[in-house]
């Protein structure tokens, strides 16, 4: 009787102990699913911030861009849903735009989770940098042939539909004329506000090639920090860094398409490798520079036509001469002795766009032009 | 004679193995508890700290800068009120008001002498009290560059330049767990094995103070 008794009595401790060991990892599994979920949570929240980040990361390079139907990144384990798109907020009313981030830890698992970050952010409007006086701005005289047409009337980048009364200039040189042989034609806007608008013709307006001109301070730019107002060296160390596509190279043929940030062109300073004559057609954007210390740095037949090929954005160089691409920005020779002839043997469009400047300087400027104005994390 | 010598023998090893038994039944009865008690501490520092999150993630919401009210109002070690539009239900864009301190009234309702309260005060609305045992709030500031601001209460000229907030929470259990094995640390990292315990921190860099 007492073994059975023992028997009984053993059993039943056994299976009071499972139960309670039961327990006891039920407990334990909830410590961890806490746990789990505490961190699945906090993982969701910093892919929600990184999309917002991301998404004015984008803005910063490109002021137009808007995200109306989710750009999704995956990321840190999960995946970033972005929304980007116009807004108001408060006082805000223009210029502002809402991201709309949602972070997800662990994507189509049951261990999924999410948060939201949204963010508005001020975009600013559209300024013109104060050396661009004109769509080719120019230190000496200079020639435009063959069929190119120059329009200083603004545009969007890539984009041929004018925006009525906001452009500038065609010509601005410090010399004293501007040639303008073959077909070319030259227009441009009488600035205002508005401005009034004068389409491509030749002989052009002669209210849009400003002659005579003197740069704000005296002297013209000589190098291109200086037209950017950067201190020296600035531009190339930029472009060396590589940040946003940046390129910098002494000699041309390393360079890859399409350019993007800044494309730093060094060319050694006699000839004739001091002139740089791209072999095809061109694409890209940003700011395009080819100089050197002699200030003696060329560029040559540059060509392609949008919209394969083109660039958008500033060009800065020594000198010029048959630049037949598609362009959208603003251009900036240097020398005040150019070889002439500087525009034109074929049929590019040289346009003038206030968006395609802004948005090469937003480059530069490394997140000077987006601001954050409120952040909201529901 | 010889059964004699097996009854005895039987008992005393059935014994021996009765003992084990019901020593090993007690330590796991008293593991299951001590487990209980930590998910429960566990949960309770998740929810404070979730809290606590989703008002200092919205600190100074549509707070003008540079207005004449400062994003946080008042800022001590222990005690800390800002303002920014928490809750949209009283109207996008007005900015509310929201305080957090601790104190002991009302924490001796639990047996855990070391537990405080938890308030927090919504506007104008009385304070919710939270029992969680909490037995360490510790709030510190940080300037531009992380440069900490050790004066407290932080002086109304420099409300303005506080940039970022380190909470800290130590959590205990309100009941106390009957452990004998005070010379082992099971958990607490307060070092009292009496209580079940957790600790948290965090710095909070709120986006709409930078």
């Amino acid at each position: 009787m007492s073994g059975r008794a023992l028997i009984i009595v053993v059993t039943g401790i056994i299976i009071t102990t499972s139960i309670i060991l039961y327990n006891i990892g039920t407990s334990s599994t909830k410590i961890v699913q806490n746990l789990n979920d505490y961190y699945s949570h906090q993982s969701a929240r910093n892919i929600a911030q990184s999309g917002v980040n991301l998404a004015i990361r984008r803005l910063v390079n490109d002021y137009t861009y808007r995200a109306t139907t989710p750009w999704t990144v995956d990321m840190l384990g999960g995946r970033a849903s972005i929304l980007v798109t116009n807004a108001t907020f408060d006082t805000f009313k223009v210029n502002t735009v809402r991201i709309y981030s949602i972070g997800i830890e662990d994507p189509g698992t049951t261990l999924q989770r999410s948060d939201t970050s949204i963010a508005y952010a001020w975009v600013p409007p559209i300024v013109v940098p104060t050396w661009t006086k004109a769509l080719v701005n120019l230190n000496g005289r200079n020639t435009a042939t063959g069929n190119i047409e120059i329009d200083g009337r603004d545009h969007d980048p890539w984009n041929t539909a004018v925006n009525a009364g906001q452009g500038n200039y065609g010509i601005w040189t410090t010399a004293d004329t501007f040639y303008q042989a073959g077909s070319s034609t030259v227009g441009g806007t009488v600035p205002g506000t508005p401005g009034t608008d004068f389409a491509p013709a030749h002989p052009a307006d002669p209210s849009i090639i400003a002659l005579n001109q003197t740069y704000p301070g005296g002297a013209a730019p000589a190098t291109p920090d200086s037209v950017f107002g950067y201190g020296e060296g600035t531009l190339k160390a930029l472009a060396k860094t590589g940040f946003g596509g940046s390129q910098y190279v002494t000699d041309p043929s390393r360079l890859t398409q399409p350019f993007k940030g800044i494309t730093y062109v060094e060319l050694p300073t006699s000839g004739p490798a001091s002139t740089w004559s791209p072999s095809g057609s061109v694409k890209g954007s940003g700011i395009l520079i080819v100089h050197n210390s002699a200030h003696n740095a060329t560029i040559n037949n540059l060509n392609g036509d949008a919209p394969t090929y083109g660039f958008s954005g500033i060009m800065v160089t020594d000198d010029a001469t048959h630049i037949n691409i598609d362009f959208w920005g603003a251009l900036v020779i240097l020398t005040p002795n150019p070889q002439g002839n500087a525009f034109g043997t074929g049929q590019a469009h040289l346009r003038y766009s206030r968006r395609a400047m802004q948005n090469a300087i937003g480059v530069v400027q490394n997140g000077s032009q987006t601001k954050i104005i409120a952040w909201y994390e529901p | 004679m010889n059964q004699i010598h097996d009854l005895l023998g039987s008992i005393i090893i059935g014994g021996i193995v009765l003992l084990m038994l019901v020593a090993f039944n007690g330590n796991i009865m008293e593991s299951a508890g001590t487990q209980t008690f930590r998910a429960i501490v566990q949960k309770n520092l998740t929810s404070v700290t979730e809290i606590l999150e989703f008002d200092m993630r919205k600190m100074g919401f549509r707070v003008q800068a540079g207005g004449s009210d400062t994003t946080i109002c008042y800022a001590d070690s222990n005690r800390i009120r800002f303002r920014g539009d928490l809750d949209t239900t009283n109207g996008a864009g007005t900015v509310d008001m929201v305080e957090y301190y601790v104190d002991n009234a009302g924490a001796g309702a639990t047996s855990n002498p070391n537990d405080k309260v938890l308030h927090r005060k919504f506007n104008n609305a009385a304070p919710v009290n939270m029992y969680l045992g909490l037995i360490n709030f510790k709030i510190y500031y940080y300037g531009a560059n992380g440069a900490p601001i050790t004066a407290t209460p932080v002086t109304a000229a420099t409300l303005s330049t506080i940039k970022s907030v380190k909470l800290v929470v130590g959590i205990e259990s309100k009941d106390r767990i009957f452990d004998n094995r005070r010379g082992q640390r099971i958990g607490n990292p307060f070092n009292d094995t009496t209580y079940a315990g957790a600790y948290w921190e965090r710095t909070f860099k709120p986006q709409n103070t930078r």
